[in-house]
């Protein structure tokens, strides 16, 4: 199938294929690259013409229009993000969709925030657009909360111009104070002095009012409210700088201090920029709407459904529920049974059988076909998802700056007022000067920058080890840690493999291909584990295979019958070790023996706890029974609290308790242990895809880099004492400056001198601490 | 020296031609997305390096 022509382009990259073309099912391409990237990619895009429930409900018009960014009668457009984006290979993929999905016209690909850009035709529904997407390997995260973003986007926008506008201002003072700072003779005369002052004055007006106006609101704010914050006293010192400035230059009595007025404005900028720029390469913002199901099956008559909202749900509804999908509301069940698996909400994975009438709540998945269920109430604010709700908004706030802005405020005032009152003794005409001097020296820049840029490489080095932290402040919270809460499940244990152990009579291969192709019949969870087990084995035809929700499993094959299930189904003497989850067999009537399941540790997992015993207490809270007790003691015997069967709400409750005088983390997964991250001062959801849902979670850890844990717990602590040493270090440039301002020699040469200087050496000293910490802590 | 009177003025105007230039990239979007278009030039598909341009406008 090789031929050679000229001129054709490539049916994939479009690129001219002159010495090797390659045809294939009758399109060229012009390497084998190009052939196997089609196929894959045509594959991808026949593949899986279903559309899965969450994206359905996307074409609901009313929330159709609400996602959009755009749209007209032929169009729309959209913005859509998708974590998933990785590399330079991804942006190239997206950005060619339109090539297999001529329906989409143009796609444009922002790599920083990993959002991608997509305009299409109308008669492309967006429930398929985002299975096109989830097929390609990017499940898309489709936002309600537009206008958030936008409000991020223009705040983004007038910060940067803020900063260069700055910037601008204090390129062109200093330019016109090059004079007085070297003492050009030449340059004073008045002309030049009215023209220089001239100019920046005017300047000065804009940059205080527009680029330093954010200063001086927030410190409004906080003073009429009488909280401490660092821009209060920031904000002394711009005002003081720039009224006392005015006053020499328009009384003719001194060249004022603008430049210095400009370059603190400038450096505040920058530094607040840096930080959100690093914010928002790596914190992690996911909101809840993403994941609750928008619509859900309302039964409209006997044989039809039709897709409600479930805020228009009334009392009697009833709401069909397919098999796997996720119970959106509390309802009772109408079906004759089921058995809903609610290890989302309470970690426990063995699924609860229910029958008629019995209740059944949100947030448990549905294991068996097809079930209807009933609403006894409307669904006003429903339980689960108003529990993630009003807790997943934790406020930290940067609670050391502004400790010490609080003392530091009263100290520098108290200094600037009995310096003022001592010269006005000694010379009242220099009263004034000094007094403004000392509260222009004294402005804690340096102090104001230390905690974000600390913070913010500490951001850096987190986020590259996959541990991503939702706010900044958060860290400080980290560092205050006293006791540590894990979660057993899916936490210190994996969630797939299962340790599988059997005990009885000998199978002899026939048995076990038995057992593996019966249990291949099932979604039961000890099925799945006993098919992974048994992996490997030859498969046999199964006839007759049924279910008996909450007992086990009967099939035949050829000759023999065989019965999986609860031991006390099967055998009601049979000896089980207490607290197990196991699987007993029966072969032909007779009883074989049990499969005990153990839960499997994450690798290192004494390790890492013992690790991170050295530093912290630790507790554990498990979902489960308390069959690993022994094993967890073995792994770390100092555990001041080990609480077994606890439901979500136990937990919050114990979480609860141990606050009440310390600062608790708790290590958990994310979707189970959502109320006990959103109760722990910082929590920490391990996850093995970025794309898991983690309400409550302060921070994202991807569950391979957990053995890291100790050290970035290290590595927040030690920011406490970065920020110590930074704080003595800016003290002491304020001391320098003070002395001078006291003895009346701050001349603005020396202002300008000291503010850079300082903010630059404390940032410096800053990072790099931050630098060779990581790297002690081998984190980067 | 009054020479240096009008070098200010120009200088001061250069500044501003400056300042409005950033002001009008900032507008269009340019400093959305710094890394993106980087990735796009190692993509040699001329037809989506055209498109890549039409898209850095934001524009629909």
């Amino acid at each position: 199938m090789l031929e050679n022509t000229t001129s054709i382009k490539c049916k994939y990259c479009a690129s001219e294929c002159d010495d090797n073309l390659i045809v294939i099912n009758h399109q060229s391409y012009c390497c084998y690259g190009c052939a196997t990237l089609d196929d894959v990619v045509s594959k991808l895009k026949n593949q899986n013409e279903d559309v899965a429930l969450k994206y359905k409900q996307f074409d609901h018009p009313d929330l159709f229009s609400k996602l959009l960014d755009f749209q007209n009668d032929k169009l729309y457009k959209i913005s859509i993000s998708l974590p998933e984006i990785h590399c330079a290979s991804c942006v190239e993929l997206l950005e060619d969709l339109p090539a297999f999905q001529p329906l989409v016209h143009r796609t444009a690909v922002n790599f920083e925030t990993k959002t991608c850009t997509v305009w299409a035709d109308k008669a492309l529904p967006l429930s398929q657009l985002a299975q096109l997407l989830d097929n390609l390997g990017y499940p898309p995260q489709i936002s309600t909360s537009k206008l958030d973003a936008q409000a991020d986007k223009k705040r983004h926008r007038s910060m940067l111009f803020k900063m260069a506008f700055a910037g601008f201002c204090f390129g062109n003072i200093m330019l016109y104070s090059m004079p007085h700072y070297f003492g050009l003779k030449a340059l004073e005369d008045p002309f030049f002095n009215v023209i220089f002052m001239g100019l920046s004055v005017a300047l000065s007006l804009p940059l205080v009012v527009y680029s330093g106006r954010e200063y001086l609101e927030s410190a409004y704010k906080a003073a009429i409210n009488n909280k401490a914050h660092i821009h209060i006293p920031i904000a002394i010192g711009i005002v003081s700088l720039w009224l006392w400035s005015l006053y020499e230059i328009l009384s003719g009595t001194g060249h004022g201090y603008l430049d210095s007025l400009s370059g603190l404005i400038f450096f505040l900028l920058v530094g607040r920029w840096f930080q959100s720029k690093i914010y928002d390469q790596v914190s992690y913002k996911r909101d809840l709407e993403e994941f609750i199901p928008l619509l859900v099956r309302r039964v409209s008559n006997e044989s039809e459904f039709e897709w409600s909202r479930i805020s228009d749900l009334r009392k009697g509804d009833r709401i069909l529920v397919k098999n796997n999908e996720v119970i959106p509301v509390d309802a009772v069940l109408l079906s004759r049974e089921a058995s809903i698996d609610y290890s989302f909400i309470s970690g426990e994975q063995i699924p609860v059988k229910v029958e008629t009438m019995d209740d059944v709540f949100a947030g448990g998945r549905q294991l068996t076909g097809q079930i209807t269920i009933g609403l006894l109430d409307k669904p006003d604010e429903n339980k689960l998802w108003s529990a993630w709700r009003s807790e997943s908004q934790k406020s930290f706030e940067s609670k050391w700056t502004n400790k010490v802005s609080k003392y530091f405020t009263w100290v520098v005032l108290a200094i600037a007022i009995v310096s003022g009152v001592i010269w006005a003794v000694l010379d009242p005409s220099r009263a004034l000067f000094i007094t403004s001097a000392v509260l222009i020296v004294a402005c804690p820049c340096a102090l104001a920058l230390s905690a974000p840029f600390t913070y913010g490489n500490i951001l850096r080095v987190f986020s590259r080890n996959d541990f991503f932290v939702k706010q900044a402040e958060a860290i400080s919270t980290m560092a205050a840690t006293d006791i540590v809460v894990w979660d057993k499940t899916g936490t210190l244990t994996t969630k797939n493999q299962q340790g599988v152990r059997y005990e009885g009579k000998a199978l002899s291969p026939l048995h076990n291909s038995l057992i593996y192709s019966v249990s291949q019949q099932s979604t039961h969870p000890l099925s799945h584990a006993l098919v992974q087990h048994l992996h490997g084995v030859n498969t046999v035809e199964i006839s007759n295979f049924n279910e008996i929700i909450g007992r086990g499993l009967i099939a035949d094959s050829g000759a023999s019958s065989i019965k999986l299930g609860a031991p006390n189904w099967l055998n009601s003497n049979a000896q089980i070790q207490e607290n197990a989850s196991c699987v007993a067999v029966e072969i032909d009537g007779d009883f074989k023996g049990i499969f005990y399941f153990d839960q499997s540790y994450r690798e290192d997992a004494p390790q890492v706890i013992n690790a991170i015993g050295q530093d912290y207490k630790q507790a554990l809270l498990s979902g489960d029974n308390a069959s690993e007790k022994h094993r967890l003691e073995d792994m770390y015997p100092n555990w001041m609290m080990m609480n077994f069967n606890q439901k979500p709400k136990d937990k919050k409750a114990a979480i609860e308790s141990l606050q009440k005088n310390a600062t608790v983390s708790m290590i958990g997964d994310g979707m189970n242990d959502s109320l006990g991250l959103s109760a722990s001062n910082f929590g920490i959801a391990l996850t093995d895809s970025l794309n898991d849902f983690y309400p409550g979670a302060d921070a994202v850890l991807v569950s391979e880099k957990w053995t890291k844990l100790p050290s970035l717990f290290k590595l927040a602590k030690y920011s406490n004492r970065i920020l110590k040493w930074s704080l003595i270090f800016s003290l002491s440039y304020n001391i320098v400056g003070l002395a001078f301002a006291v003895t009346g020699h701050l001349t603005p040469v020396v202002a300008a001198i000291l503010m850079p200087v300082s903010s630059i050496t404390v940032v410096a000293f800053d990072a790099l601490l931050v630098r060779f910490k990581a790297k002690k802590l081998q984190l980067i | 020296m009054k020479i240096i009177a009008i070098l200010i003025g120009i200088s001061l105007i250069m500044a501003l031609v400056f300042l409005f230039a950033f002001y009008q990239a900032l507008k269009s979007g340019q400093f959305e997305d710094l890394e993106s278009p980087g990735f796009r030039l190692l993509d040699k598909k001329e037809t989506d390096i055209t498109k890549t341009n039409n898209n850095a406008k934001g524009k629909l």
